[in-house]
């Protein structure tokens, strides 16, 4: 059996400005915003609305009532951004939290109302919270969502589960989430109570209300199954750690993080799981929500080893006035086989190399590489980085040498090369002068035109007469004083 | 000199050695050396630092091919982590040292600042063989740190010293460094013959901790160090035919 709370905030945009600026509790204060070219009252406090002011009213009429009124602009964004903020705090009194516009949050309270010792003492604690916050509220507990609402808004209170029917048939039938001209018209025909909707035939009701009636009225009893949209996304590997005090020494926090891990792992084992990514954030008591990530590079269920890739971002979590809640997401989980594999030929210490590359990347950002062939002969595109470091790469191809040192960008030289399509005689490079002595090739690259147009290159090795050996290479055909030569790289 | 004359002064010199922190299963890698084996007779050492030093791009690409033909023979499997801020090394190029390039690893950091952390790192696990890096500055406080992480966990040390660097005292039981030398072509009746030799090296071992300094003059050919310090630049066919 389902439970739900509907919260309802009669004034959630008045009680925010009053709460920002705190004289506006003692004078009526109304909102106002343009509506077809006259300004009308979109929000009013509980003084002015017991003075008479209604929402919807021009302004003008409203400051004719009451003389000293307050009034400020209204923001069309607001009530979706507080309620957010609000639903978002809510967390940590059930994960799922909807936001119920424009006034409200449904909260599904299914199986969480224990943990606070009973269903009165859990929305006693939530009013009282919320209430604590500057806000204004009404909340109710039922079976269905439909009928949480309608009673928060008349009346408020718990209906104990299975008792729902009778109560809501003593509800007005604006508790029905129906439209106002709908609402206004039930009221017309004399239809005090939902009892009296109840007992009429559905396809009269069809035919003067439309369908809109009988699907609100199905929702309230429980016969149409309804669902919310969480504001965040319960995650299903999530742990969860409420503090009875909130606590602010980096010790605790680190503490909490140990006590999940152990909990999420555990966990993960026995599902032979493993954690790829993972979000640790800490609710603080002041509504604001401090995060830290890490990512492992295998999947991994080792406590000591996650811990130690949290540990130095501890830091960045400021606990400010303390931390009441602190939740374990394992955002990434993969199937981790407890049967490691091995790595290349006997190397059997896969675990600890991977915990090495965990611990590399996480403080110094994506750094780690290995290569494998490419099926490229253009020297800067013959090497491609690996996906995986388990893999065993293709074979290396041994037919041409290949410099020890290749530069990014081959260097520009002055070369002396009287013979076509022989190596040159001599050659300047950084102003110093290199006389050639033995010399291989040429290697004719062609340029790949399918993935950039331009000249082929003849590949030289060449020995100076100290003994250093570099690659030279001559862009496109031999010209005796226009052809460009280029270093780019060194032999051993 | 008889035997046991012989027999003292090898314990007097493992007497020593123990009490300068050298501990003996630290000098377990039987890897034939070739013409190196007579400065390392126990072996080339295990859990030891190693720096090369490297100022030009020339002496710097010598001294890759040297300490990939060096890997290949001391560190025959598992994987290697090459740590550098500014990596010069052209991964397929090293199996012509006998070094596949698969089973290196490199961490390619941001900056210089992070490369001591990250090796201390790489020393302290038991997944990898070896650790090289290239850096400009190593002091002695570090690399003692470094020491004391190899020798926990019995990993090899290479540290490439490029740049312009000041020399000062490392706790590294080698330091070494390497030059390009003309490589040898043969010479036949009508000619030399075009085209340039296996790769040749002038290699000095500058400094060693419990051993004496040498050069060498090798040549790599045939996945082995071999000594060239007797050929001419030039050699003769019927030479190499016999």
């Amino acid at each position: 059996m389902s439970r739900y709370v509907s919260i309802w905030f009669p004034h959630l945009r008045t009680d925010w400005h009053a709460l920002r600026e705190p004289h506006l509790h003692q004078l009526p204060f109304v909102l106002r915003s343009l509506q077809h070219n006259r300004m009308v009252v979109s929000a009013c406090n509980a003084m002015a609305q017991a003075s008479g002011i209604l929402v919807g009213m021009p302004l003008a009429d409203a400051r004719a009532i009451v003389t000293n009124l307050q009034v400020k602009d209204d923001a069309d964004d607001l009530p979706i951004k507080l309620l957010t903020r609000l639903a978002t705090w809510c967390i940590r009194f059930s994960p799922t939290v909807a936001v119920d516009l424009p006034n409200g949050l449904l909260i599904d309270v299914t199986g969480c109302t224990h943990l606070w010792g009973g269903e009165e003492k859990y929305v006693f604690n939530l009013m009282h919270k919320l209430r604590q916050r500057g806000y204004t509220l009404h909340a109710a507990m039922a079976d269905t969502i439909g009928h949480a609402w309608g009673l928060a808004r008349h009346g408020g209170g718990i209906v104990p589960a299975g008792k729902h029917l009778d109560h809501l048939l003593h509800l007005p039938p604006a508790a029905l989430r129906l439209d106002p001209e709908t609402n206004i018209q039930l009221h017309k025909l004399g239809l005090q109570c939902i009892g009296q909707i109840f007992h009429i035939p559905r396809t009269s009701l069809r035919k003067r209300f439309g369908t809109e009636i009988l699907l609100r009225l199905d929702q309230a009893l429980g016969h149409v199954i309804e669902s919310l949209t969480p504001v965040i996304v319960p995650e299903p590997y999530q742990h969860r750690l409420p503090c009875l005090e909130p606590v602010k020494t980096p010790t605790a926090i680190a503490i909490a993080l140990q006590q999940l891990l152990e909990e999420l792992c555990l966990r993960l084992q026995k599902e032979s799981k493993g954690l790829r990514t993972c979000t640790f954030s800490a609710h603080r008591i002041d509504g604001k929500v401090e995060q830290l990530k890490i990512g492992t590079h295998q999947a991994t269920h080792h406590v000591s080893h996650l811990f130690k890739l949290c540990e130095p971002k501890l830091t960045t979590i400021d606990p400010a006035w303390g931390i009441d809640l602190f939740i374990l997401e394992a955002t990434g989980v993969e199937a981790c086989s407890p049967q490691q594999e091995v790595i290349w030929d006997a190397q059997q210490h896969h675990a600890a190399l991977a915990e090495l590359i965990d611990r590399l990347t996480n403080k110094a950002g994506d750094v780690i590489h290995r290569y494998e062939p490419a099926q490229h002969h253009w020297p800067e595109r013959s090497i491609a980085q690996t996906k995986s470091l388990h893999t065993q790469t293709t074979l290396w191809p041994a037919a041409h040498l290949r410099p020890v040192q290749l530069l990014a960008a081959p260097d520009r030289i002055e070369v002396t090369a009287p013979i076509p399509d022989y190596p040159p005689m001599l050659f300047r490079y950084k102003g110093q002068l290199h006389h050639i002595v033995k010399a291989d090739g040429p290697e004719r690259i062609e340029q790949e035109w399918w993935i950039t147009p331009g000249l082929h290159r003849d590949y030289y090795r060449v020995e100076d007469e100290n003994g250093k050996r570099y690659w030279l290479f001559r862009l496109g055909h031999y010209q005796e004083k226009t052809a460009q030569w280029f270093l780019h790289g060194f032999f051993a | 000199m008889n035997t046991a004359h012989t027999l003292l002064r090898d314990a007097l010199r493992a007497d020593i050695m123990r009490l300068e922190g050298f501990r003996p299963q630290s000098w377990a890698n039987h890897a034939d050396l070739g013409p190196l084996q007579e400065t390392f007779p126990n072996g080339f050492p295990k859990g030891a630092l190693h720096e090369f030093f490297a100022s030009q791009p020339e002496s710097l690409a010598a001294t890759l091919g040297f300490l990939s033909g060096l890997l290949a023979i001391t560190h025959k499997s598992g994987c290697i982590l090459w740590v550098s801020a500014n990596r010069k090394v052209f991964p397929p190029a090293l199996q012509t040292f006998g070094l596949d390039p698969g089973r290196i690893i490199f961490a390619d950091l941001k900056s210089e600042r992070q490369i001591p952390w990250a090796i201390e790192e790489a020393l302290k696990c038991t997944g990898i063989t070896a650790v090289v890096g290239e850096m400009k500055a190593l002091d002695f406080l570090t690399s003692r740190r470094f020491q004391l992480a190899a020798e926990r966990t019995q990993l090899s040390g290479f540290f490439l010293r490029t740049g312009l660097v000041n020399k000062e005292p490392t706790a590294c039981v080698t330091r070494w460094n390497v030059e390009a030398m003309n490589s040898i072509t043969i010479q036949d009746e009508s000619g030399v013959l075009p085209g340039i030799g296996f790769p040749k090296w002038k290699v000095e071992l500058l400094r060693m901790r419990n051993g004496s300094p040498n050069t060498w003059e090798l040549q790599w050919s045939q996945q082995q160090f071999i000594d060239a310090s007797s050929q001419p630049e030039f050699i003769q066919q019927q030479v190499i035919a016999s």
